[in-house]
C-alpha cells in the first residue's frame, strides 16, 4: 500500500469537507450530545427512571478546555511516534551507507 | 535524591496526561446511572474476560515484540485525538469518533480493547463522559465489538483481492458503526419500550446513536487509511518488524 500525493491530498481535502459541510448547512444545529438526546428518550418512556449513580467527578466549565487538550495529546503523540520512526529510519540509513 | 526529583516529576506528568487525556463531549457512550444495575453487572462479566486476555497479549508485546510499542503508542494516541473531535449531525446533535479501527489492524483486537477500555476510564472518571458502571457496557460496545469487527473485515478482505486502501477504510469505518449500532441494542434491550415493542425501541435508539454516526465513519476510515498508509511505509523499510499488521 501506498498512497500517491496526490491522493492523500484529496483524501485531507475530503476529511476538511465532511467536517465542514454539516456546520454550513446547519448552522442553527444545537451541540446537544446524543447521549443528551437518549437521556430524554430514556425518560419519556420511562417517566419513573432515576439514574442511580452520578458521575464521581463534575468537570464542569473546564469540559471545553479539557477537550482541547486531549486533541492536543493524541496529535501530539501522533507526532512523536512517527518523528520517532523517522529518526530510527535516517539512522538505518546512515548504517547501511556506512558499511 | 536525583531519583525521587525523576519519579515526582514523572508522576506529575502522568497525572497531568490522565486529567488531560480524557474528554467531555456529551456523546455516544451510555450515561453514568443509566443502565440498571443488572444489566451494568451482565457487561461487566461479559467484558471482562476480554479485557483480561488483552492485558495478557500486551504483556507479550512487550517481551516478545519490544518493536511494536510503537505501534501501541500510535493506536493509543490516535484514540485519544479521534474521541476528541466531535462534529455536529444531521438530527441536530453532536457525536465523536472511536479511532478503534486503527488498534485492531495494527495490534489484534485483544490489545485494542485494552487501548479503548482505558481512554473510556478516563473519559468516565474525568470528564463525565460515560459512567463507571456503564463502562463495561462501553467497553462492550466500543472496545469489543468495534475492534472485533473492524478485525474480522480486514482479515476477511485481504484474503479477497481487494485494495489495501478500501480494506482498511472499510474496516475502520464498519467498526466504528458497529459501535453504535451496538449501544443502540444495549439501550434497547435495558429498556424496552412495551409499546412499540423491542425491535422499534432498538430502532429508536439507532436512530440517536447510529445514523448521526455516518458521516464520522466516513471521515474515521479515511484518517485511519492516511495512518495506516504512513505506518506501511516504515514497514516495508523494515523499521517495524514484518509480523506487525495481521496482514498478507
Amino acid at each position: 500500500m501506498k498512497l500517491s500525493w496526490i491522493t492523500k491530498i484529496i483524501l485531507v481535502l475530503l476529511v476538511g469537507a465532511l467536517i465542514i459541510a454539516p456546520q454550513v448547512l446547519l448552522p442553527d444545529a444545537e451541540f446537544n450530545g446524543t447521549d443528551d438526546t437518549a437521556k430524554m428518550t430514556v425518560t419519556s418512556s420511562n417517566e419513573n427512571y432515576v439514574p442511580w449513580f452520578e458521575n464521581i467527578f463534575d468537570p464542569g466549565d473546564m469540559e471545553e478546555n479539557l477537550f482541547h487538550f486531549q486533541q492536543l495529546l493524541g496529535v501530539g503523540g501522533l507526532g512523536i511516534c512517527f518523528f520517532y520512526l523517522y529518526k530510527k529510519s535516517k539512522k538505518n540509513e546512515k548504517a547501511d551507507k556506512s558499511v | 535524591m536525583k531519583k525521587a526529583k525523576r519519579t515526582m516529576t514523572v508522576a506529575g506528568i502522568v497525572f497531568f496526561m490522565v486529567v488531560l487525556a480524557s474528554q467531555p463531549v456529551n456523546a455516544m457512550h451510555i450515561m453514568e446511572g443509566f443502565l440498571p444495575g443488572g444489566w451494568c453487572v451482565f457487561w461487566w462479566v461479559v467484558s471482562l474476560p476480554f479485557i483480561g486476555f488483552g492485558f495478557y497479549k500486551i504483556e507479550k508485546i512487550f517481551k516478545d515484540k519490544p518493536e511494536q510499542k510503537v505501534l501501541l503508542a500510535i493506536a493509543a494516541a490516535f484514540t485519544f485525538a479521534l474521541s476528541a473531535f466531535k462534529l455536529p449531525t444531521p438530527n441536530g446533535s453532536s457525536s465523536h469518533m472511536t479511532g478503534i479501527g486503527l488498534g485492531a489492524i495494527a495490534l489484534g483486537p485483544f490489545a485494542t480493547v485494552v487501548v479503548g477500555t482505558i481512554a473510556l476510564l478516563f473519559q468516565a472518571l474525568l470528564l463525565a463522559h460515560g459512567g463507571l458502571t456503564t463502562l463495561g457496557a462501553n467497553a462492550f460496545s466500543m472496545a469489543i465489538v468495534g475492534s472485533f469487527t473492524a478485525y474480522g473485515i480486514y482479515k476477511g478482505l485481504s484474503k479477497l483481492n481487494v485494495p489495501k486502501a478500501l480494506t482498511v477504510f472499510l474496516a475502520a469505518s464498519i467498526g466504528d458503526l458497529m459501535t453504535y449500532v451496538t449501544t443502540s441494542i444495549q439501550m434497547g434491550l435495558a429498556f424496552p419500550d412495551a409499546t412499540v415493542g423491542l425491535p422499534l425501541t432498538i430502532l429508536k435508539y439507532l436512530g440517536i446513536f447510529g445514523i448521526p454516526q455516518i458521516s464520522l465513519a466516513i471521515i474515521e476510515g479515511i484518517l485511519t487509511v492516511l495512518v495506516v498508509n504512513a505506518i506501511y511505509q516504515y514497514k516495508e523499510k523494515g523499521i517495524i518488524s514484518n509480523e506487525t499488521f495481521v496482514d498478507n
